[in-house]
């Protein structure tokens, strides 16, 4: 059990949380860690369990990997799929309350998500800040582009992120002159060079813009070649694992050398003398003073994940750190009833909704190599479109048809079913499966205050901690989306020498996610979506304590000693993944929080 | 009696043989390649576990007898696994199982009404033989690639141009 007073207190050791406890701990501050779930990846050697999990797992989904832990559970895929329809979905972790499942999964974990990321990091565009000023849409943030741009390079560095700068300057994304990212881009894959060839010509029309299409890497948090100046980190508790991307082609779920970012290489480079972690211990309650300064953190350590036995503590520090994940981070403070006077925590709950087309090329383009994703097309991540519908980015899928179909399994179970045996067989799989093509359209998803996290005293866990209830749906501005970027997938595929009849996209009443969009004419069309493993807007950070929770440094309008830091805080959502931003606003943060320790 | 494993007897030489034999025909891949993945005994193992040594047996045997049948006529053996052992309401879905295992590493539960007839084993449950077995199965190789999260192939191998799988006779 931690002893003695702290200067910060942070709930959540994920990437935010231990990036802000790695700022704080250089400059000698001393910081309490405290994390729900268990101490994962502590020792390669244990982390090698949980790639053996993932290679016997059934359901290859985010969270295979990671067993299941009753005192801290977390979401599995298959609770949310929502296969039956039903609404409401009560079992599982998260209750979905509809109209829609939120269908994105989150890790309770040392390490946090970052351990089942895929670990794409875009920069959020400048107008991403301003869309209600310049869209007329959605809210702008309190701070701009160029206010979190040198928090950009240094979240950069902290995660390691490999790319070029001179592909990366879209839509008035800039770099210092001095600047560069710590590696060289990851090496695109050959199926990217097929896309490009077809990018090249494709064309499309929305209103009266005409739109082309580029091919670019995705900068992404995986280790490539160093730059000067950077330290490459291997994977934690082991020497020379890990230096560069070996292409495991399981970034999701897990890195089997740890090549990608996970929190566990910060916590790796901080000083021990400076920190005390504690696993195993669930924040339950912020204590709230009389004053309005928070008191204190009550917390439950339970010693076996196999049991709901558990002992209550009470930790105190100058300084308290939420940075427990978007939903969780939410669920305490309504728990704690703090920080909440603007009535917006939990509310605006977004995801980026990941529409999905897929295709055979003509000839074998090498499908399940490398990382999921190397390349984009960054072409709709901005532009006029943006007052009648969202914007997207597009992510160019290295794993085949994927999460579409789940290759090669589902070719083998229905070769098998059909008979099929022998060289039959075996060339049938070779013929189709390294032709497959897909491309997942990551959808910006407006503010909305009846998309939310919420608690019940019906939905408690076995030690007593709520249970998220979340409440979720997708408006037309993302609808019509959706509609415009099967139109730009169509022009993609032809431009690419793909028919009609080698484009395999369907969506039926089974789908995902299935939803209908009634156009103008009154034609009625199908739409399905993924999650993209986001989580966003639930603690907003905004200008005014009316509307916000937190100010431009995550930390409370209502608790002054209060910072409530991560992807909830992001008021819009843009199309980028959101994790290199929540951690260059954790950093800005960061600032603040040394700023008030003195 | 959790814990507590009933200890198959080895299989035989002969029936090692043979499941391999009528592996080859059910995979296209030869018997080289089959036992350079280690797998042939867990395989065989796992079978024998999952629906006993009578139907295994059943299955073998039959497997023998139609390669007797055929002799050196090769879509003749072909034709007879058809008619004789997939289409068998007892072994046919047995055989599938087999196509799927070496493919994936993965036994796949057998159908309600089968068990509802041969009787249900414990271990006959949907599930990866093994880790290992997740990444020796054969599809892979087929499609050109390798086990995503195992045998990896090495940094900036996705940029070049793919393996395109053999071309076979």
């Amino acid at each position: 059990m931690p002893q003695g007073s702290y200067d910060a207190i942070i709930i959540g050791a994920g990437p935010v949380g231990v990036n802000i406890a790695k700022v704080l701990t250089d400059r000698g501050k001393r910081v309490l860690l405290l994390e729900a779930g268990r101490a994962s990846g502590l020792s390669y050697d244990g982390w090698l369990s949980y790639v053996d999990t993932y290679r016997s797992a059934v359901m290859k989904e985010p969270n295979a990997p990671y067993p299941p832990n009753p005192n801290a559970p977390s979401t599995y895929a298959q609770d949310v799929l929502n296969i039956q329809h039903k609404i409401p979905i009560l079992s599982g972790y998260q209750v979905e309350k509809g109209p829609l499942s939120f269908a994105s999964t989150y890790l309770r974990s040392l390490g946090g998500t970052s351990l089942h990321w895929l670990g794409t990091c875009p920069r959020m565009v400048p107008n991403d800040f301003r869309l209600k000023t310049v869209y007329g849409v959605g809210v702008d943030w309190p701070i701009t582009y160029d206010d979190l741009q040198p928090y950009y390079c240094k979240a950069e560095w902290a995660l390691g992120v490999s790319a070029n700068k001179d592909e990366q300057g879209h839509f008035g994304i800039w770099f210092p002159p001095d600047y560069d990212y710590p590696m060289e881009r990851i090496p695109p894959s050959y199926s990217d060079g097929v896309y490009a060839e077809g990018a090249r010509k494709a064309r499309v029309r929305f209103g009266d813009h005409d739109y082309g299409m580029t091919v670019t890497s995705l900068p992404q948090a995986r280790n490539s070649i160093p730059r000067q100046n950077y330290a490459l980190s291997s994977a934690y508790g082991t020497a020379h694992v890990g230096e560069r991307c070996e292409g495991n082609a399981s970034c999701i779920p897990i890195c089997p050398v740890q090549a990608k970012y996970s929190a566990l290489r910060t916590l790796g480079q901080m000083d021990k003398n400076f920190y005390t972690l504690v696993t195993q211990a669930v924040a339950s309650r912020l204590i709230v003073n009389e004053n309005g300064r928070i008191g204190g953190v009550e917390y439950k350590r339970y010693e076996s994940e196999g049991s709901n036995q558990y002992q209550t503590g009470t930790a105190t520090a100058t300084l308290y750190i939420v940075a427990a994940h978007a939903v969780e981070s939410a669920k305490l403070l309504l728990a704690s009833g703090a920080a909440n006077s603007s009535d917006q925590v939990g509310r605006n709950l977004a995801d980026h909704p990941f529409f999905l087309t897929w295709a055979l090329n003509p000839t074998p383009v090498g499908a399940f190599r490398g990382p999921g994703q190397t390349s984009e097309i960054p072409s709709f991540r901005d532009g006029p479109f943006r007052s009648d519908f969202a914007a997207f980015r597009i992510d160019l899928g290295n794993w085949g048809w994927d999460i579409a179909t789940f290759p090669p399994n589902s070719n083998v179970y229905e070769a098998a079913a059909a008979n099929t045996f022998g060289k039959t067989l075996r060339r049938s799989l070779g013929q189709q499966i390294p032709r497959q093509l897909r491309v997942g359209y990551v959808i910006e998803q407006l503010p909305e205050p009846g998309n939310r996290v919420t608690i019940s005293a019906e939905f408690v866990d076995p030690i007593g901690c709520f249970r998220p209830v979340i409440h979720y749906n997708v408006s037309d501005y993302t609808r019509k989306a959706m509609i415009a970027a099967n139109k730009v997938s169509d022009a993609l595929f032809h431009a690419m020498g793909i028919p009609d009849a080698d484009i395999y996209t369907k969506f039926t009443p089974d789908s995902p996610g299935y939803m209908t969009y009634k156009q103008d004419d009154g034609t009625v069309v199908p739409l399905s979506f993924f999650g993209s493993g986001h989580h966003m807007g639930t603690h907003r950070m905004g200008v005014s304590r009316t509307d916000s929770v937190t100010n431009r440094y995550s930390r409370s309008w209502d608790h002054e000693n209060l910072y409530v830091v991560g992807c909830g805080g992001m008021p819009t959502t843009g199309s980028s993944n959101p994790t290199l931003t929540a951690v260059a606003m954790a950093l800005m943060a960061a600032d603040d929080m040394l700023t008030q320790l003195g | 009696m959790a814990g507590s494993r009933r200890i198959p007897r080895a299989p035989s030489e002969e029936a090692r043989q043979r499941f391999v034999s009528f592996s080859v025909l059910l995979t296209g891949y030869d018997s080289a390649e089959l036992w350079g993945t280690g797998m042939v005994d867990a395989y065989l193992g796992f079978l024998i576990n999952a629906v006993g040594d009578q139907v295994t047996g059943a299955l073998l045997a039959k497997w023998t007898t139609v390669v007797e049948a055929a002799g050196p006529d090769s879509s003749a053996l072909d034709q007879l696994v058809r008619d004789e052992i997939l289409a068998d309401p007892t072994l046919g879905p047995v055989a599938r199982n087999l196509i799927v295992m070496w493919y994936l590493g993965e036994w796949q539960q057998l159908p309600a009404d089968w068990r509802e007839l041969h009787g249900t084993h414990a271990a006959d449950q949907t599930c990866f033989v093994s880790p290992e077995a997740y990444a020796q199965g054969l599809v892979w190789n087929a499609i050109g690639a390798h086990p995503q999260g195992a045998k990896m192939p090495g940094y900036g191998s996705w940029a070049l141009p793919p393996t395109i799988p053999e071309e076979l006779p």
